[in-house]
């Protein structure tokens, strides 16, 4: 069956929340992403669930929209959100003054924010910047993106929605001026495929621009470039966050067994976003400003460096395209180009990604005379549960297997259909991360994963200290096992998998990352000879 | 305490050099902080990669430890091989031509040495043997049989897989990450276990000849392999795991032994943290456990960036204990953003002079020598060639010192 309502392409959060509200207001739905999901921005950025209070001097809707957001994320997806409250400091070169304003403009937007003694804020946290002279408190948290996209897509599916990852579009099919569908390659197969629907929906962030160009319309962006830095520890429990105007690196994020440093913000060229390299004056830059936040970060090991790029659409009335909107921006191409069947769904911010849902949709169901309410606020994403909190279940779990916890950290009440009946199944494959067999078998029969990479994206195996030294191999045999592959397919997964993990810690390459890489090289060049995998015919 | 010479480090350049300095009288301490990297060996011992290793290292650079070593490699790599077997580590090969030796991922890959009773072959095309059962125990995740069944079959070679289990090992795995080679080595220690994998080994080979196992036989006992072989009457033969290399360590402390039995002490668990001179020359060191050793001679061989001897810092590399000269690559760069492409640091370490004599804010010192991977001018990884660099820098190490 190739015939659908809406075509969304791209499997970042903005796709995936699409492809589920149309799933959950009934409407047939396919989605297309050229690689996995969340490889985009979704998955490159702080995994910060903002309380709106970095925008409320300055951009007062997106504040908003962010609290309302960061309400309905803690209720629909409380298993990939963490509730550690933030702090917003002053520091004695920052104005104090600013601070009151900051608590004004939170409180205007509905943020509660409350001024505390930096005394309290330290013994809140202990890592933070002991020079302080104003705190604020605000309900900051943080939020794995990877589990948030991948919740959505196993909902989308589960409600009928029909998911295809390494599936890129070659072009949009055109008919009298309207878009009635897509013409697709799988890469892994190379298999071709023709698609059709009603409408087709661009959420490929800064990649839309040229999806857009396919069916001729214009759409001016600016590619944003953000790095961050990856600590080997948490070293802040609670996010901290500076007390300024929004500038470069002032918002430190704790997250599972780490803590991120970010971010940047530099123009970067088109054909440049799909090879992001942080380079050394980021690196530079996000430790001076991350240790004004925490001092220990300048003796924190650096796990890895990596980067993304924001999609800012500059305004359709300033042809210059210097004036930026930084919300969010869905355009029908209809009613702005005179293309029918063609919506592009972009700015706003992982935050946002189920409002920007929720106005494609609205959108889509105006267009198709379809009179179905969003329920996406209210209904709970696969894996967050209104009996069973995630606490409540890993607390349980804790007392079977470390991994079990781990599990349900993870994938929440999800973490039920993981078989860890046996030793077998319970045998960890990543012990930085307590991912056991049982684990990786679910991610690949369940989660749509294809290689180790992906395997990654669902279970952060091979996101701990060691960035997947050992278990890179014992996930790939396990996987080989599941999916029966062959071995030099295998190989080349493996070779890919630590290539990509090397491309992170390579920026940050001293201390022990370096001698973690002296090892990851002398493993894999040397004592497997992976470099010659192929070369052997 | 005072001794000949005292050596820093604890892998395969400092127990060499220990048991030569030994063996001809001296008396030599080592000092090391506990697990060397021979934890992560392959089971073999590079010399330099190309038909005939010998010939290749004539051609290399004069800043290569190799084209230090004058005339005497072949010596060298002959005594080397000798000292190995002297303390129990029985290898197969020779330094004219590499033989292959398959890896963990069933690759195979040339080497000089290596140890008996792992899977070779000479030409690296082609086994002496048509058929072969794969025997991996159960559950165990750093051995992937299906790795080693497909080189096999590249090579014309029939394999057929299968699993055991002993009652020891399957109470391990109730703990989710018992199941590593060492408690597997370890469980193979005990005769009731080696005989019920005997038994496993007939029943399952039927008439096969050749049993390939995951290089995890035996932790303590070296007589594992030929035990099997004698009770089944079937060949054995081992594949390096992923880490931790029971091979490896078993030369680690084959060599520890080695050394100690010829009079060598051995501070382990101490790293070296202080030193002092006196006329331009080493006088002491102090280790970390406050003991301060003096010495005729000291030999650096603490290894690069995983051993501890070199410290990658944001400003540039340093040696760890003595400060001393760092001879960092052309490029600015440490790094090559693609893993499998030569990697800068690999080649970054100490300068030393022709009598490998370290140099310290441009001069050598008189009586402090460096050997093996603390050294620069060479890609241990690309060139195939870190033990023998090791081995052989640490003998001609030894040859100075006696001669001095």
């Amino acid at each position: 069956m190739n015939e659908f309502d809406v075509i969304i392409v791209g499997g970042g959060a903005t796709g995936a929340g699409v492809a589920r509200d149309c799933a959950l207001r009934g409407i047939r739905a396919l989605l297309i992403e050229r690689d996995d999901i969340a490889t985009g921005a979704t998955g490159r950025n702080h995994g910060l669930l903002h309380s709106g209070a970095r925008y409320a001097v300055n951009d007062r809707e997106s504040a908003e929209e962010c609290i309302k957001e960061n309400m309905i994320l803690r209720r629909i997806a409380a298993h990939c959100v963490e509730d550690t409250g933030g702090l917003f400091i002053t520091l004695p070169e920052d104005s104090l003054e600013f601070q009151a304003k900051f608590i004004e403009s939170c409180l205007a937007a509905g943020i509660s924010a409350e001024a505390i003694d930096p005394k309290l804020a330290i013994a809140m946290e202990p890592s933070v910047n002991p020079t302080l002279i104003g705190a604020v408190k605000v309900p900051d948290g943080s939020v794995d993106p990877f589990r948030l996209t991948a919740a959505n897509i196993l909902d989308a599916r589960l409600h009928g929605a029909k998911v295809l990852t390494y599936t890129k579009v070659d072009e949009l099919i055109i008919e009298s001026g309207r878009v009635v569908g897509v013409k697709t390659t799988n890469t892994l197969s190379g298999e071709k495929g023709e698609y059709r629907a009603a409408i087709t929906v661009n959420a490929c962030g800064i990649w839309g621009r040229d999806l857009a160009a396919k069916a001729g319309v214009t759409i001016n962006m600016l590619p944003a470039k953000g790095a961050l830095l990856v600590f080997g520890h948490r070293v802040n429990n609670v996010v901290i966050n500076r007390c300024r105007k929004p500038a470069d690196a002032d918002i430190l994020v704790p997250g599972d067994s780490i803590t991120v440093i970010g971010t940047t913000s530099s123009k970067v060229p088109f054909d440049q976003c799909d090879n992001m390299y942080v380079t050394p004056e980021e690196v530079e830059l996000l430790l001076r400003e991350g240790s004004m936040l925490a001092p220990a970060l300048n003796h924190t090991r650096i796990l890895r460096a990596y980067a993304g790029v924001r999609p800012l659409v500059a305004s359709d009335d300033d042809p210059s395209g210097r004036s930026v909107s930084r919300g969010i921006v869905v355009l029908d191409h209809a009613t702005r180009d005179g293309v029918e069947g063609f919506i592009t769904i972009t700015g706003g911010k992982l935050m946002t990604y189920r409002l920007m849902a929720e106005w494609t949709v609205d959108l889509i169901c105006k267009k198709l005379n379809i009179d179905a309410k969003c329920t996406t606020a209210e209904a709970l994403l696969p894996g967050s549960s209104k009996d069973k909190s995630t606490e409540d279940c890993t607390r349980t779990a804790v007392a079977q297997s470390r991994g079990k916890a781990s599990a349900f950290y993870r994938h929440g009440t999800n973490a039920e259909k993981i078989d860890s009946s046996t030793a077998a199944k319970r045998a960890l494959v990543c012990e930085c991360e307590q991912v056991s067999v049982g684990e990786v078998e679910y991610a690949v029969e369940q989660l749509g994963v294809n290689n180790l990479v992906d395997l990654r994206r669902r279970t952060r195996m091979g996101m701990g200290t060691c960035q997947g030294e050992l278990c890179a191999c014992r996930a790939a045999a396990v996987m080989a096992s599941v999916g029966k592959s062959c071995s030099d397919k295998v190989k080349a997964d493996l070779k890919g998998f630590v290539t990509e993990r090397w491309k992170g810690m390579s920026p940050v390459a001293w201390g022990d990352t370096l001698r973690e890489g002296e090892l990851l090289s002398w493993l894999y060049d040397g004592v497997c000879d992976l470099s010659n995998n192929g070369k052997e015919e | 305490m005072r001794y000949d010479t005292v050596i820093i480090g604890g892998g395969l350049a400092a127990l060499l050099c220990g048991i030569e300095l030994a063996r001809s009288g001296k008396k030599a301490a080592i000092v090391t902080t506990g697990h060397s990297t021979l934890h992560f060996s392959s089971g073999s011992f590079g010399l330099y990669n190309g038909a005939e290793p010998l010939k290749a290292a004539e051609a290399l650079a004069p800043s290569h430890p190799y084209s230090k070593l004058g005339e005497g490699m072949e010596q060298l790599a002959a005594k080397a091989t000798e000292i190995l077997n002297v303390a129990g580590i029985a290898t197969v090969g020779n330094a004219e031509a590499n033989h292959y030796i398959m890896t963990p991922t069933g690759a195979l890959r040339q080497c000089w040495l290596s140890i008996e009773g792992m899977v070779t072959s000479a030409d690296g095309k082609s086994f002496d043997f048509s058929d072969a059962l794969i025997l991996s125990p159960e559950g165990f995740l750093d051995f992937y049989t299906q790795f080693i069944a497909d080189s096999f079959k590249r090579a014309g070679v029939t394999t057929t897989q299968s699993v055991f289990s002993l009652p020891e090992l399957t109470i391990r795995r109730n703990n989710p990450t018992e199941m590593r080679s060492v408690t597997v080595a370890r469980a193979l220690d005990k005769e009731e276990n080696i005989l019920a994998l005997a038994s496993i080994i007939t029943r399952e080979a039927k008439d096969t000849q050749t049993v390939i196992m995951p290089a995890v036989l035996g932790f303590e006992r070296t007589d594992v392999l030929s035990r099997l072989e004698k009770i089944t009457g079937k060949q054995i033969l081992t594949v390096a795991t992923l880490p931790p290399s029971v091979e490896g360590i078993k030369v680690e402390r084959a060599l520890c032994k080695t050394f100690e039995r010829m009079g060598g002490v051995i501070f382990n668990g101490h790293t070296a943290t202080h030193y002092s001179m006196e006329e331009g020359a080493v006088a002491t060191i102090t280790t970390s456990k406050g003991v301060t050793l003096a010495a005729n001679e000291f030999v650096l061989a603490s290894g690069s960036f995983i051993g501890g001897g070199l410290q990658a810092l944001r400003s540039g590399v340093a040696e760890v204990l003595f400060g001393a000269d760092v001879a960092a690559p052309a490029v600015v760069e440490l790094t090559n953003r693609d893993l499998f492409e030569s990697q800068p640091f690999m080649s970054v370490g100490i300068e030393v002079d022709e009598q490998f004599k370290v140099l310290i804010a441009g001069k050598s010192v008189e009586n402090l020598y460096g050997c093996g991977a603390v050294l620069s001018g060479y890609n241990p990884v690309k060139e195939g060639c870190g033990a023998g660099v090791a081995m052989l820098t640490a003998l001609k190490v030894a040859e100075n010192i006696i001669n001095r």
